[in-house]
């Protein structure tokens, strides 16, 4: 897989959308591609957390640990999503399993290049604040909906 | 040191000095007849010399030699003679020259030693007072000057002086009235320059004060850094430190006018001379009492007189500048409560082990004269364990260094066996008595772990009978120790060992017990195999390479690790150890700069792959321009992950907006540079292509054979029957690089080749690897719980009869602390005397008794385990 390609796929993920198509090279360039077997646990619930994940392919899980001792999966981790920047931007321990459902590519981007990233460019600082707007959303209305 | 000035100089270069008055001397004869010379040369070109012709007022015969002495051959015959007496004077001033420097550096490497072999003698409050930048000052430039004058102390007085001596001769011999005239001013200057050396003396004095005050200036201004930001007070040190200058400024400049003062004296001196010879000789001449070539002898001769006589002056200057410069050093360094000077006799064997300790009335001051044991009484039982508590500064630890005998009781006595610990030789002393202290004065050498642990064992060296080396007759004359630094030092028998592997074995037995075992192993797998042990466990790391592949082949993950294969590409090393096939031992083949030698330039064209290089390498500019577009070059991610240097990506911009055409060479030879540090599997480039890719491979064995045989030993390559010396141990077992784009595949290697090794029993050869790791500065490379480790351990090593920890117990955290306290219950049992110092009551459990001191007395007595 090159660089162009992964930029490309970059490029279709939603999260990237109005990103400069240069700066998508740069994340593509100076995170690590890795892939994951299917089956890993990528992010364990409790541990602290040095990267942020965008998922090229495949699918994964997501658990949460429950008081009784058990684990409740609360969602699934498509491709195309950034995860595991909560730990990072919050400065708190993993707060959820994420568990590879089919084999995965991601691009792990460390916490220092994350906020390197964020930092020097403000797109995608805005695209990292989209995100969470959106999950914040979700929740609001989820909440919503329950009452 | 000697007294003064005068006396080190004599005692120590009496007879460098007379064979430099000697030379001196041997070489006026010669220096009187080059004068002589031009003068007979001018009368034989005036046509004054008449007939018989003749040289240094020796009549010539009309023939020499079947040649006839014609006045073309006599003046060939002149120059000729000039020439060769040019020569001799250089000669004589050439070996005047080499003993010279060679007494001044003696003289230099002498007295800097002296002074910090005293500083070796310092006891422990004089650390207090002074900074080791303000010694280093005093080491430096002061030193320096004053050595130079012990090289020009007879020298140049003998040499220059007589010089003078010489001209002025002949000078009289010409007419006595003329050298009367020149000669006139001279005791002139002799009069006026005295008193204003006088204050160029004190001046220099104060300027070097004035130079260390502010060198210990700066020295706080470091370690308080913190401080100064923290409180503010930039403004005000920026004032305090103006202020410093300034003194330095107003001492300098009166100085340096002073000095000047008396060059121009000197200047006046020399320049007044040729009128006097221009009005008297003219008049002479005019008279006919003078010839026009003695005139032009005495002119010359007395231009030559100028540069002895600026010379003698400056000497003298020089001489006074030493005697001052030797008696800031002597006070500087020659203190009045030194430590006695270390003995040549050979150690006393007493056992201290199984004696009590019995402290008498000791009394200890410090600097400022408070008290901070106040007439104490206690005894130490032998073989037990004894905690000094209470208050930081209450007197435990001046109490536990005292028992250490780093600082002398101002009363009473300590004794041990019946003797008192102060008047004890340290070769009995602190070798039966081990002292591990946090404060200043402690802590790791920059040097290898097992250097560090060793450091208490290094007693004495080994010498062979092979004789005087250059080196050492050297340091012996120059009153240096002459004991070989290359020299096996350990005792080993005071480690209850043989040799030094039965050591090392004990070295990484201690460590593990102190809970280093682990950081050790870690270590040593990281660590480059050090030459001694490569050739020793080479067949296991070999043997290890197959067991970890069969091992990751049995967890299914044998894709983890890509093996170097002569026959394929490895997409997990770079551009340049696919091509070498192997890792750059030196700098022949610099990985960033390739094309730089020469021999690869060519090979790279023979081979056909500049140019499919430079295409790679146009394409990793264009993606590097592209992607790090806007951003500094100098920004932090442009250093941490651009394939390019900031300037190659500032240079790789203008080029982008010129074109192709405006590419010099070295831009040329910068692209082709470019995809050697390309990691294809990394950097997913696209630049390094599969045809590429073949190309290196062809080349890889074709550069085997065509490799240089001076150049072969730059590569080590990867071989699957050998070691690696370039690479580290892990490397070494992987025979090939971790693939990165597997999740965790960095971690779950590391941890399967830690097991392939445990397995293989080669867990000691690995952490003997680690012993060898260089803890940096000050153990920077370390933690500071594993620091304090080594400090233990290397007490432990010794076996000592005595062991206090000075602080230490608070110090360490608390893994380390339980196991400490557990050894050091077994130290006891075995009839080691045990003592600590330290300030939690916490840690007092487990120790036989407690004492608490408190401003200076013992308030309390306990049995530990009561608690």
């Amino acid at each position: 897989m090159s660089l162009s390609e992964d930029a490309a796929t970059l490029a279709a993920v939603p999260l990237f959308q109005g990103v400069d198509p240069a700066r998508l090279k740069l994340i593509a360039f100076t995170a690590e591609r890795q892939t994951v077997p299917a089956g890993t646990v990528l992010v364990r619930q409790g541990e602290p957390g040095d990267a942020v994940f965008v998922v090229l392919s495949g699918e994964a899980s997501v658990h949460v640990d429950t008081a009784d001792g058990g684990a409740l999966q609360v969602g699934m981790v498509p491709a195309g999503t950034l995860f595991g920047e909560v730990a990072l931007l919050a400065d708190v321990a993993r707060t959820a399993t994420v568990k590879t459902e089919t084999e995965m590519v991601v691009l792990r981007l460390g916490a220092d290049l994350f906020f390197d990233l964020v930092q020097e460019f403000p797109s995608v600082g805005i695209a990292v604040m989209r995100e969470l707007a959106r999950r914040l959303d979700r929740s609001t209305s989820l909440l919503r909906d329950r009452h | 040191m000697e007294p003064d000035f005068r006396r080190f100089l004599w005692r120590y270069s009496l007879r460098a000095q007379l064979s430099l008055l000697a030379l001196a001397l041997a070489s006026f004869p010669f220096l009187w007849l080059y004068y002589e010379m031009p003068k007979e040369i001018v009368a034989l070109i005036g046509g004054d010399m008449g007939t018989p012709r003749h040289l240094f007022g020796i009549e010539l015969p009309d023939r020499i030699l079947g040649i006839e002495v014609t006045t073309g051959v006599l003046l060939g015959a002149q120059c000729f003679l000039l020439l060769a007496l040019v020569v001799v004077n250089q000669r004589f001033r050439f070996a005047i020259e080499r003993l010279r420097i060679d007494t001044a550096e003696s003289a230099l490497r002498r007295i800097r030693f002296q002074a910090l072999d005293l500083v070796l003698r310092f006891p422990q409050a004089a650390f207090r007072q002074r900074t080791a930048a303000e010694t280093m000052a005093s080491m430096g430039g002061e030193i320096e000057s004053l050595s130079v004058h012990v090289g020009d102390a007879v020298a140049v007085p003998a040499y220059q002086g007589g010089t003078i001596v010489v001209i002025m001769t002949f000078l009289l011999l010409q007419d006595p009235l003329l050298a009367v005239a020149a000669a006139v001013l001279y005791p002139l200057a002799m009069i006026i320059v005295p008193g204003l050396q006088r204050r160029v003396n004190r001046l220099s004095r104060d300027r070097s004060r004035l130079m260390r005050g502010l060198g210990e200036r700066v020295d706080e201004t470091f370690r308080l850094i913190t401080d100064i930001h923290a409180n503010d007070q930039t403004r005000w040190t920026r004032a305090f430190l103006g202020a410093r200058l300034g003194e330095v400024f107003r001492t300098r400049v009166a100085l340096d006018r002073l000095r000047f003062t008396i060059a121009t004296v000197n200047t006046l001196v020399q320049q007044a001379g040729p009128v006097a010879f221009y009005a008297l000789g003219g008049w002479l001449v005019f008279q006919g009492r003078l010839d026009i070539g003695t005139l032009v002898a005495v002119i010359a001769a007395h231009k030559d007189m100028a540069t002895p006589w600026r010379e003698l002056l400056e000497w003298y200057q020089a001489r006074e500048d030493a005697r001052v410069k030797y008696e800031n050093t002597l006070r500087l360094y020659n203190r009045a409560d030194l430590r006695p000077p270390p003995s040549d006799a050979p150690p006393e064997h007493v056992a201290l082990r199984g004696q009590a300790i019995v402290i008498e009335d000791v009394i200890l001051r410090d600097e400022s004269d408070s008290r901070l044991l106040d007439r104490l009484r206690l005894t130490i039982a032998p073989a037990s364990s004894t905690a000094l508590v209470g208050p930081a500064g209450g007197g435990r630890e001046a109490l536990a260094q005292a028992l250490a005998g780093l600082i002398e009781p101002t009363g009473g006595r300590i004794a041990i066996a019946g003797r008192d610990l102060a008047a004890m030789a340290p070769s009995l002393r602190n070798r039966r008595i081990a002292y591990v202290g946090t404060g200043t004065g402690t802590g790791l050498q920059s040097r290898t772990i097992a250097d560090n642990l060793a450091f208490g064992l290094q007693r004495a060296p080994r010498v062979d009978g092979a004789g005087e080396t250059p080196e050492q007759r050297d340091a012996r004359r120059c009153g240096n120790p002459a004991d070989p630094l290359d020299a096996d030092w350990i005792d080993y028998e005071a480690a209850g060992v043989t040799d030094a592997a039965g050591l090392q074995q004990r070295m990484i037995a201690v460590m593990r017990r102190l809970g280093f075992g682990d950081t050790l192993f870690r270590l040593g797998l990281h660590s480059r195999l050090p030459d001694g042990v490569a050739a020793e466990i080479a067949p296991a790391v070999i043997a290890a390479r197959a067991l970890l592949t069969r091992k990751l082949e049995e967890a299914g993950e044998a894709d983890l690790v890509v093996h170097f294969d002569p026959e394929h590409y490895n997409d997990h090393a770079s551009l340049a150890e696919n091509l070498l096939f192997g890792i750059p031992t030196d700098g022949t083949f610099d990985v960033d700069r390739m094309t730089d030698n020469a021999f690869m330039q060519s090979f790279l064209t023979d081979c056909a792959l500049i140019e499919p290089l430079r295409a790679a390498g146009e394409r990793i500019a264009a993606v590097m321009i592209d992607i790090f577009a806007g951003v500094d070059p100098e920004h932090e991610m442009v250093r941490r992950f651009a394939l390019v240097t900031p300037a190659e990506l500032r240079r790789l911009r203008v080029l982008a907006g010129l074109g192709e055409t405006a590419q010099t060479r070295d831009d040329r030879l910068m692209l082709i540079n470019l995809p050697f540090r390309v990691v294809a599997a990394r950097h997913r480039l696209d630049a390094v292509d599969a045809a590429l890719k073949t190309a290196v491979i062809e080349a890889r064995a074709l550069l085997v054979d065509r490799m240089p045989p001076d150049m072969a030993g730059a590569v080590a390559r990867f071989m699957p029957d050998a070691v690696n010396p370039a690479a580290s141990l892990l490397d070494n077992i992987l025979h090939g690089r971790i693939a990165t784009d597997r999740a965790g595949a960095a971690t779950k290697v590391r941890r399967a080749a830690a097991a392939v090794l445990e397995d293989m029993g080669l867990g000691e050869a690995v952490m003997r690897v680690g012993l060898a790791y260089p803890v940096g500065i000050a153990g920077a490379r370390l933690a500071p719980g594993e620091r304090h480790r080594i400090a233990i351990g290397r007490a432990l090593l010794r076996r000592p009869d005595v062991i206090v920890l000075d602080d230490v117990l608070d110090a360490l955290d608390s893994a380390c602390r339980t196991t400490v306290i557990a050894i050091l219950r077994e130290l006891a049992a075995e009839g080691v005397t045990v003592i600590a110092s330290f300030g939690d009551m916490d840690h007092a459990l487990g120790f036989d008794r407690v004492i608490t001191i408190e401003r200076g007395r013992i308030v309390r007595t306990a049995d530990g385990d009561v608690k």
